[in-house]
């Protein structure tokens, strides 16, 4: 009988609290045949997945919960978080708010998005907090991620994961590794939604280097059990790359002590947080190991 | 999928991180992983049932033990090529970006000796017009070159830059004093060139060749 009311409440509990956010869950279509869950998160704003509209159809389309189609447009695009914020005219005022409360491994979270046709649908999921650096499909390291015991499946992504406070933990994307339900959580969305909205992109380090991945033979490693780095093809003219001496030719197999081995790797530790900051570097020059510190500049944005 | 004993799969990729997110997925897949390396010369190889490659691996030198299936993940003609010139039985391909259910097919299937593509991409029977290829070719003097990418041209590399940066196609016109629909044109031929299908494949591609300043 007991576990009998415990059921029935905590059911009772889980269909509240998605029918509490249901309003703000709509669907984005931004692709052929696939539309995409969105999550209603401030004034005519939507959040989506940065995957889920990848080509920019002349018609990207925010259905609401109540069936309005409406013209949305990119505000901006966050690609390594995979998160795309959406202007969306005649949307209004209400909005569904973050959670600040923690989310420790196997904390329950429902998972709250649009079927294909549309639908409101919901899974109950049971949260792995992780602690990065987690890396990506390529390369790319978080610094923390939700892992879900469900998804992906049609609308997966775009979801918001609700904790019981009817607050947004995250966003659920399949966009990341691809075959597994992962979330944004929170606090990542935030600062990444601030500058999506102020300047349409994500603030970003520059060095000015153009390089590719090459494998390190064991005699070339210069001391270290790195087995692979970036050769420098290209440093452009004044760039902190130039001005800190680093040369065509160099291998960089470290950055602020990161290893390098893919030069997508080096794109996501080009974060806001390190523009403006001396960073060592490490580089192999003629087969033997050195550290140059380079000043990281800022990306140019509009 | 109901195999008795599941295939054991070696992976290699270029890079240590690729050949980890592709061992996982393998695994994901239901599948032992008997290794990870950057080379099918490598150790691992005597106990896999099917190897999968990541497109881009180099393959010049190696040779490829006997009775093996490949599974290429991505599309490498160049790859699929060698591989038919060094006798592999069957060879699956699936996209880059297939997920664990797909490439788990795929390695089922060229585990009892069938090859798969996707419907979209064309079947390649022998190894006609490939470089690397025509090193293993015998008879077969077909001069045809189409293994060196095609270049990008500046306005390209404008674009590819600013999508490297996330940006809307919007603000990449913008930025460059074009219109919408001209970034939409540079975006189909930069898809084009580098053979992807998505910005965030076609960014990971320009930066592996070294044409985006970081």
């Amino acid at each position: 009988m007991a576990t009998a009311t415990l059921f029935s409440e905590l059911s009772a509990a889980t269909a509240a609290t998605v029918a509490g956010v249901a309003s703000h869950i709509v669907q984005v279509h931004g692709r052929p045949r696939r539309p995409a869950s969105g999550i209603v998160i401030g004034r005519d704003r939507v959040i989506t997945t940065n995957h889920s509209v990848e080509w920019e159809d002349e018609h990207l389309i925010v259905r609401t919960a109540a069936g309005d189609k409406l013209r949305a447009e990119i505000a901006g695009r966050d690609p390594r978080l995979d998160v795309v914020l959406l202007r969306v005219a005649g949307l209004g005022d209400s909005a569904l708010a973050f959670s600040s409360a923690p989310t420790p491994t196997g904390s329950l979270a429902l998972v709250v998005g649009r079927t294909w046709a549309g639908r409101l649908q919901a899974r109950l999921t049971v949260l792995t907090d992780v602690t990065g650096p987690v890396r990506s499909w390529g390369g790319a390291p978080f610094d923390r991620l939700l892992s879900l015991d469900v998804g992906p499946y049609a609308g997966f992504s775009g979801s918001a994961i609700v904790l019981p406070d009817g607050g947004v933990a995250g966003i659920a994307t399949a966009g990341i590794f691809r075959g597994q339900g992962l979330g944004i959580p929170a606090d990542s969305l935030r600062n990444s939604l601030d500058a999506l909205e102020q300047h349409g992109s994500v603030r970003r380090g520059y060095l000015g280097v153009t390089s590719q991945p090459v494998r390190l033979p064991e005699r070339q490693r210069a001391g270290t059990s790195r087995s692979a780095g970036l050769l420098v093809l290209g440093v452009a003219a004044n760039s902190p790359a130039d001005t800190a001496g680093v040369l065509v030719g160099d291998i960089l197999v470290g950055f602020d002590g990161h290893d390098l081995d893919d030069p997508e790797t080096l794109l996501t530790l080009l974060t806001a947080d390190r523009v403006g900051r001396e960073v060592p570097l490490a580089v192999v020059r003629g087969g033997a190991p050195q550290q140059v510190n380079v000043s990281v500049g800022e990306r140019p944005r509009e | 999928m109901g195999v008795d004993t599941p295939a054991r799969v070696l992976v290699v990729a270029p890079t240590p991180s690729l050949a980890a997110d592709l061992a996982g997925l393998v695994r994901m897949a239901g599948f032992t992983v008997t290794g990870q390396a950057k080379g099918v010369e490598q150790k691992g190889i005597g106990a896999a049932d099917v190897i999968v490659i990541a497109a881009g691996t180099s393959f010049a030198s190696a040779k490829l033990p006997e009775g093996r299936g490949v599974v290429i993940v991505g599309i490498d003609t160049a790859l699929t090529d060698s591989l038919l010139g060094n006798g592999a039985p069957a060879i699956g391909t699936v996209h880059a970006d297939a997920d664990a259910a797909t490439l788990g097919a795929a390695i089922g299937a060229v585990a009892v000796g069938l090859s798969v593509r996707p419907s979209d991409v064309p079947e390649r029977r022998s190894f006609g017009n490939g470089r690397r290829a025509a090193t293993v070719s015998d008879g077969d003097d077909d001069t045809e070159m189409i293994e060196e990418p095609e270049p990008l041209t500046a306005r390209e590399l404008d674009v590819i830059d600013a999508l490297a940066q996330g940006l809307s196609n919007r603000a990449i016109a913008g930025r460059l004093g074009i219109s919408e629909h001209t970034v939409k044109f540079h975006l189909a031929s930069i898809f084009g060139k580098l053979g992807v299908t998505t910005r965030t494949s076609a960014v990971r591609r320009a930066l592996r060749r070294g044409l985006i300043h970081l």
